[in-house]
């Protein structure tokens, strides 16, 4: 069903998203993090399971899903 | 001998490859030899720069590091990975993710977890903190975590406390190594519980012992290694020096100086004095009537 919305946790922050974005890989390119020149290392969390850099393209999203972007920072 | 004849005197040049303490007494963990005893953390370094040439200078076995949420913009203007990174790339150095911040076992699984995925490596520095003020461990979390990570292939070191009945559950459950605090995090008070430590590294003689945390001056490294432990783990002392490139430098003779203190012996200590120079041969001689 198209123009419905889905409600995805992005780090802590709930966001209203089209259903059309439906896909992790989708949901991370139109948060910036797939498309930038210099990407950067991460690591993503769907719901408190890692996802594979190689299944962003195959894992689905529903909503209430809470996804989790992790980067590097420094530490003792 | 004429007059003219002297000796001839010159600064000894050191040279730390070659010390006991560094390339000819490597540590070995589960199955893995460790460039140096010295390990660092990467973090509160005034700049990038200053982290790498601070780990140039130190030469670290393992440098630590974390994972947290961040934006896109953020991952991509990640400067100090960028230096660690490319450290790692041309040295011996391992990386050491951690669990800082955690509370539960379960937060320090999920964590090590994606550390796993963000580094591609399988050690971990589990940290599971059961109290805010002291950053004391939690030893009931930390070892239901351990038991979960080592089923899960990882190579965990536990960041701890010297009780001696954690630290063989630990190494029961499958740890490679112990890491017991020498005194808070960022205390700089290094072997606060030195009869403690020292019985600890009595009852577990084969096990590796690293010191992490609470060391504040290379003396205290020098110290950890005289008394036998395997290796020490600092941040703050090397980072908030006022030099830390000077500072990683220091702390980087003190292990191999404490190192091989350890392997050469240390005498055994007197209660009362006994001259070093001979008596015998005096051109007079103390006699009580």
């Amino acid at each position: 069903m198209s123009g419905r919305n889905m409600n995805i946790s992005i780090n802590g922050e709930t966001q209203v998203l089209p259903e059309s974005v439906r896909l992790l890989s989708v949901l991370l390119e139109q948060q910036g993090y797939l498309n930038r020149e210099k990407p950067g290392r991460m690591v993503v969390a769907l719901n408190g399971t890692v996802v594979p850099a190689r299944d962003y393209n195959t894992t689905p999203l529903a909503s209430g899903d809470r996804i989790d972007v992790l980067g590097v920072i420094t530490g003792g | 001998m004429s007059n003219n004849d002297t000796f001839s005197v010159t600064e000894p040049v050191i040279n730390h490859d070659r010390l006991p303490g560094a390339t000819h007494d490597p540590l070995w963990i589960a199955g893995e030899s460790i460039g140096s005893r010295l390990w660092l953390g990467s973090s509160m370094y005034p700049s990038p720069q200053c982290m790498l040439d601070a780990l140039k200078v130190g030469q670290p076995g393992f440098v630590t590091a974390s994972a947290r949420r961040q934006t896109a913009r953020q991952l991509s203007d990640n400067g100090h990975w960028e230096y660690l990174e490319s450290w790692l790339a041309s040295s011996s150095t391992k990386m050491l993710p951690n669990t800082a911040g955690c509370t539960t076992a379960k937060e320090a699984v999920l964590l090590a977890n994606m550390t796993r995925e963000l580094f591609d490596t399988d050690w971990i520095k589990l940290e599971v903190i059961g109290d805010d003020y002291t950053l004391q461990p939690d030893p009931f979390e930390l070892l239901k975590a351990a038991r979960e990570l080592v089923d899960q292939g990882f190579k965990v070191l536990p960041y701890c406390t010297e009780d001696l009945v954690l630290c063989q559950r630990l190494l029961d459950a499958g740890c490679p190594a112990v890491m017991p605090w020498g005194a808070p995090i960022g205390s700089g008070r290094g072997l606060q519980n030195l009869t403690g430590l020292l019985t600890l590294r009595e009852r577990l003689p084969d096990a590796v012992i690293i010191i992490d945390a609470g060391l504040g001056r290379p003396s205290q490294a020098a110290q950890a290694l005289e008394a036998g432990f395997d290796a020490v783990l600092l941040n703050t002392a090397v980072a908030r020096s006022p030099d830390p490139v000077a500072m990683a430098s220091a702390f980087a003779m003190a292990v191999s100086s404490g190192r091989t203190a350890y392997n050469a012996g240390l005498m055994v200590e007197r209660d009362n004095a006994q001259a070093s120079t001979p008596v015998v041969g005096m051109p007079f001689w103390h006699q009580t009537p």
